[in-house]
């Protein structure tokens, strides 16, 4: 019996798959690798069709942390709903949070304080920066590199307790409310960012010299896994990705939300020093080059942190959407996590339709590892970075 | 180079039949079409508005009707998102993939499929995505009922 996935048999795909070099003829065999696998950080299911080392299709088979979040979403109330974001992508939760809460902002018109926004900022950035150096060290782990793993976390841990300080959560936040944020940051806080910040710059070289420009590192992901500027749009890959494939396009330069227009920031551009546009290298490198980015906007906003209140004050507990609609997105460390939210005037929202970044991210498994080796189709998945809980949320 | 046209304006002129409302103005813009007309309004988006990317495919469930929403993007120049709406009857969605010529809308409608019950006609592979292929329903519709149990797993609890 031919093995099928949902409804097609594979061999019926056998077509599309490009004639490959195939200096010796092994039998084809069909296998599962995951949902329980190390290198598909999290529950996904890819089913491999290969013929000896090579890739002839990789289809992702995902769902298994399927909990419907917009469901959930509508059968709560506001307030209730904010923390229930943080659980899709559990790495980069506060910017998800910001998701969300923009798009209901946007529908309701309600106006935030400016200090509200310069905490977010600082805040959301802070976690961007934990987000990118667990990728940057998984995607390591991945290529056989497992020192550069604990350097990274030694200064994540220390963001971490940072943000767990103002929050009171290491991982899952719900800090960023309707309307402003919850805590405020002491001084003291502030100057021990500031030099967080500092260190991180700091031990770029170090990681850089660990890992980045390691021979062996190289050799592994440098040409790579490439994917294209036209493949990346059409799929509706944003984020380093796309940035890594040679587009520069960064929501918080192009359609600036949450005050970002008051900072100075570059937004770096693939292709990088070694290796090609597109590749598993690029995008490896493009994550540290935004991290130096990230510490470029705290610091900013930490001198230039205005005072005043910290949540506008008509967002209560029983507060309510007025009728209404609204789509606004945001840049999250995998890319563009967006909300579509529509409201009929009641406690709940009527629908929130969010888009996970990694979901159209992990779309193009199936294009981009045509003919590669199983040994770089986990460089191809590592230098995607996606986090299941927003694939499947 | 005509990258900057606005979707109402662009539709107006080349699909004048097709277009049955538009909302220039608010917080969320947009321009409903007939269905069958999805694809060619999406082609004008992308020659003459400047839509490089689909961004998002929702579906809302109106209890009278369905809406499906697509959400394009446009990165330059004056990036900004641009919306197309059709409105489908609640008992039999069907509304022309985008498939063939949006790559990104391949797995946006399966997830719309099997969340919200629309058929996307002419989708090369139209199965559930998210939930298992013996799933009962489609969650995002207003009536669904919560399975009490799932292959003998008390789901009540």
């Amino acid at each position: 019996m031919t093995p099928s996935i949902q409804g097609v048999a594979l061999n019926q795909r056998e077509a599309s798959v490009p004639a490959l070099p195939r200096d010796i003829q092994t039998e084809e065999l069909v296998f599962n690798m995951g949902p329980q696998h190390p290198s598909t950080h999290g529950v996904l299911r890819v089913v491999l069709r290969t013929d000896g080392e090579v890739v002839l299709e990789a289809q992702p088979l995902i769902g298994n942390l399927h909990r419907c979040c917009e469901k959930i979403l509508e059968n709560l109330t506001y307030v209730q709903g904010v923390p229930y974001v943080d659980r899709m992508d559990y790495l980069g939760s506060l910017n998800m949070e910001l998701g969300l809460v923009l798009a209901v902002e946007k529908a309701a018109a309600i106006e935030v304080p400016k200090r509200a926004q310069y905490l977010r900022v600082i805040l959301c950035e802070m976690n961007r920066i934990a987000s990118h150096l667990m990728a940057a060290g998984q995607f390591g782990l991945d290529m056989g590199a497992f020192t550069p793993f604990l350097y990274m976390f030694r200064e994540r841990e220390e963001g971490i307790r940072l943000l767990d300080e103002v929050t009171g959560g290491r991982l899952l936040y719900h800090y960023i409310r309707y309307g402003g944020v919850t805590r405020d940051v002491s001084d003291d806080w502030i100057g021990r960012t500031a030099v967080w910040c500092d260190r991180i710059d700091a031990h770029m070289q170090e990681y850089n010299d660990l890992l980045t420009y390691n021979h062996i590192f190289l050799n592994r992901a440098c040409g790579v896994a490439i994917i294209d500027k036209q493949t990346a749009l059409a799929f509706g890959a944003t984020g380093p990705i796309l940035r890594a494939a040679g587009v520069g396009r960064d929501l918080r330069k192009d359609m600036p939300y949450s005050s970002y227009e008051d900072f100075e920031f570059d937004i770096p551009v693939g292709p990088f020093d070694k290796g090609v546009v597109g590749d598993s290298w690029s995008r490896y490198k493009q994550r540290l080059l935004e991290m130096t980015q990230s510490t470029r906007i705290i610091r900013q906003a930490l001198d230039k942190l205005p005072e005043g209140e910290i949540q506008h004050k008509k967002v209560t507990r029983g507060w309510k959407a007025p009728a209404g609609e609204a789509y606004v997105a945001s840049e999250a460390p995998r890319g563009e996590i967006s909300c579509y939210f529509v409201s009929d005037g009641g406690k709940k929202p009527y629908r929130c339709r969010m888009r996970g970044p990694s979901f159209f991210n992990i779309a193009l498994l199936e294009e981009t590892s045509r003919g590669l080796l199983i040994g770089d189709l986990i460089a191809l998945m590592g230098s995607i970075d996606i986090t299941l809980g927003e694939v499947d949320r | 180079m005509s990258g900057v046209r606005s979707p109402a304006e662009a539709l107006s002129d080349a699909l004048p039949d097709a277009v049955v409302e538009v909302v220039a103005e608010g917080t969320h813009p947009f321009v409903r079409v007939e269905p069958e007309s999805i694809v060619e309004a999406a082609r004008v988006l992308k020659e003459q508005c400047g839509a490089e990317m689909l961004h998002q495919i929702s579906g809302v469930d109106f209890e009278d009707r369905i809406e499906v929403v697509y959400h394009f993007a446009r990165l330059a120049p004056d990036p900004d998102f641009l919306c197309l709406k059709v409105s489908l009857p609640r008992d039999d969605p069907v509304v022309p993939t985008l498939a063939h010529e949006w790559r990104a809308a391949n797995w946006a409608e399966r997830e719309t499929w099997d969340l919200l019950g629309v058929r996307f006609s002419g989708h090369p592979h139209l199965f559930r995505i998210l939930l298992p292929e013996d799933w009962e329903g489609h969650p995002l519709r207003k009536d669904y009922a919560f399975p009490e149990s799932y292959h003998g797993i008390d789901c009540t609890q």
